[in-house]
């Protein structure tokens, strides 16, 4: 249980989206572009890293009881700041995302790190882990994104990589395409991986 | 009036939540293995939604905008969410316990259920009346529980379905959904908005 | 049992303390991105000034054509040497998927300097491009003396009117040309009051663009006629 583990499980064996299925919502609306997956995937990172840096160090204060409303709160405060913070500095990104920087709140990767991880281990592992998910999460979005802005738009991250013969399948934008590519991603990593699907 | 029913039949069907929205997805494809526990999360929703939707409509208009504290809206907004689903919860178990019996197992799950939060936030941000609200939790929870019911309609029958290994459980979900979501596609453009 | 009630007020006051700090931080450049996000509508579409039209802008309560209940519209209003240029303001048409919300700038002829797309939910790859500047510069210098007009209407080529439509999409170029008709309609029949108050300076009610009140509040940046979607 190194810290490098702490850290590195997010992104391939645990990764948040693509093997335990988590922050689905986001991950269809937003990735019609794979900028907007790395503006999403960041703001989640930092809500993450943040929820699990307070948590972690107030896990022995907070009374078990009450504990889910008040992982909540501090979750729900992170949001905020993010939520604010884009729209003073990133109003374009944030108009993008739209609803969808307040939804992290009830995105069950955070919620679901503070319960199981950040509530009952130390504060650098908590950073780490947090880290790691958040980054394993940022990439699936970009893989995502990416996929279907080439299908759909014929470019990615804005850079054309098509020919001229290539009519871009603007259904991969529409929300049948990102059912179709998340669909397809998970399949493709349970074939690689030789998981089987449940 | 006439607008009341374009914001119904827009919820239900136009932009249909999950299929539009992306909007509670995880209970759409956790809870949609069967067509009867797909009911009883289905009504837990649109109860909750409706509820919901009048709650924090009232606390944004009469309490938040007054105190010009609106950038605690997601904070509020979230707490009184789990605090109605918990309330909920405890008025069923003792006045219905038969209803409580049969929706009490989903309610926890509500809370997380982004579908209502994102609901609540869609009213601020349209500026919906106390009305409206009404009438958009009500039309988004039936549109949420008809691409439910379809949905695990669909998956009783893939149960029997040979299905590629690495294809079974979600991802054949999703690429059901998508066809799902081809065919509301339809829909668009059904009313003048 | 007090533990619990205290841990959880030290939770939420110490959130909305946090809050109301970043919120103290952020509140003037969100709402300068609000002003300036206006201001480049406005300079896109409205003939060259040198005033301030956003700072100065007029709120109108104007009643449409054909209905009855008024509305108001907020006009910006391009100066140059302090005589009036232009008149820049949102209007809304019905498209494929919503409302599209279009800036419309008309000089005080009532010809078409410019039109920028605000808003819209229109089809992506499709309809989608009325917001590129191709699309757009098609109204440039129409207005309702100078084009074939169907119903009293700038109207698309395939509706008999003279205005080209984009490839696979007729719906979202013919609710562009609605929402642009009925500003034209709304110019030409509040022109002498628009400038009237223009003159006398900024109305009492316009004290600058009002921060807004949430995070969320600046999704919809310029109010015009009813709510979005």
């Amino acid at each position: 249980m190194s810290l490098w583990h702490e850290f590195n499980k997010g992104i391939v064996s645990r990764n948040p989206l693509l093997r335990l299925v988590l922050g689905m919502c986001p991950a269809l609306a937003v990735t019609t572009a794979a900028a907007n997956g790395v503006a999403m995937g960041l703001a989640a990172t930092f809500v993450l890293v943040c929820s699990n840096f307070v948590i972690a160090v107030f896990r022995k204060a907070i009374p078990p009881a009450v504990r889910i409303p008040i992982f909540i709160v501090v979750i729900a405060s992170f949001v905020t700041v993010i939520d604010l913070v884009m729209n003073a500095f990133a109003h374009e990104m944030h108009k993008v995302l739209g609803l969808f920087v307040p939804l992290i709140v009830v995105n069950c990767i955070i919620l679901g790190r503070a319960e199981a991880y950040a509530s009952r281990n130390p504060v650098l592992a908590s950073i780490l882990d947090g880290l790691g998910m958040g980054i394993g999460f940022t990439l699936a979005l970009v893989v995502l994104g990416g996929i279907r802005e080439m299908l759909g738009n014929g470019t990615i991250f804005g850079v054309s990589v098509v020919t001229a013969a290539y009519e871009p399948a603007i259904i991969m934008l529409l929300p049948p395409g990102a059912f179709l590519a998340l669909g397809l991603l998970l399949g493709a990593m349970n074939k690689l991986t030789g998981v089987e699907g449940s | 009036m006439g607008e009341l029913f374009v914001i119904f039949v827009a919820a239900v069907l136009v932009n249909n939540f999950v299929l539009a929205r992306f909007l509670g997805i995880c209970p759409f494809l956790g809870v949609s293995k069967k067509v009867e526990t797909a009911f009883g999360m289905g009504m837990a929703v649109i109860f909750v939604m409706t509820l919901a939707s009048v709650g924090t409509i009232l606390l944004y208009n009469y309490v938040l905008v007054p105190l010009n504290l609106g950038f605690l809206q997601i904070v509020a907004f979230i707490l009184v969410i789990a605090s109605l689903v918990q309330f909920v919860e405890t008025v069923l178990r003792k006045t219905v316990p038969a209803l409580y019996k049969a929706l009490g197992i989903y309610l926890p799950l509500i809370t997380t259920n982004c579908a209502i939060l994102g609901l609540a936030l869609l009213n601020v941000m349209k500026s919906y009346n106390f009305l409206k609200s009404v009438i958009f939790g009500l039309g988004a929870g039936i549109g949420f529980t008809l691409a439910l019911l379809i949905m695990s309609g669909i998956r009783e029958r893939l149960e029997f379905a040979d299905v590629p290994k690495s294809l079974r459980g979600v991802p054949i979900a999703l690429i059901t959904a998508s066809l799902l979501s081809i065919a509301f596609l339809g829909f668009t453009g059904l009313i003048k908005m | 049992m007090g533990r619990l009630i205290i841990s959880l007020a030290v939770a939420c006051f110490a959130a909305a303390f946090g809050l109301a700090l970043v919120n103290a931080v952020t509140e003037a450049p969100i709402a300068e991105q609000r002003r300036l996000e206006v201001l480049r509508a406005v300079e896109e579409t409205l003939p060259p000034f040198d005033n301030d039209p956003v700072g100065e802008a007029l709120h109108m309560p104007v009643i449409p054509p054909g209905e009855e209940v008024p509305e108001t519209v907020t006009v910006y209003v391009g100066e140059r040497g302090e005589e009036p240029t232009g008149v820049a303001f949102a209007v809304k048409g019905e498209g494929y998927g919503g409302f599209i919300t279009v800036m419309l700038g008309v000089d005080l002829q009532g010809v078409i300097s410019g039109i920028q797309i605000l808003e819209h939910l229109e089809t992506p790859g499709l309809g989608a491009n009325i917001e590129k500047s191709s699309f757009t510069v098609r109204f440039k210098g129409k207005s309702l003396e100078n084009s074939r007009l169907v119903a009293g209407n700038l109207a698309v080529i395939n509706d008999g009117g003279d205005i080209d439509a984009l490839t696979g999409a007729t719906i979202s170029p013919r609710g562009v040309a609605a929402g642009v008709s009925w500003g034209l309609k709304i110019f030409s029949e509040y022109r002498g009051r628009i400038l009237e108050e223009a003159r006398e300076g900024p109305s009492p009610a316009s004290t600058g663009t009002e921060p807004g009140t949430g995070p969320d509040a600046g999704q919809e940046p310029i109010p015009v006629r009813g709510e979005d979607r």
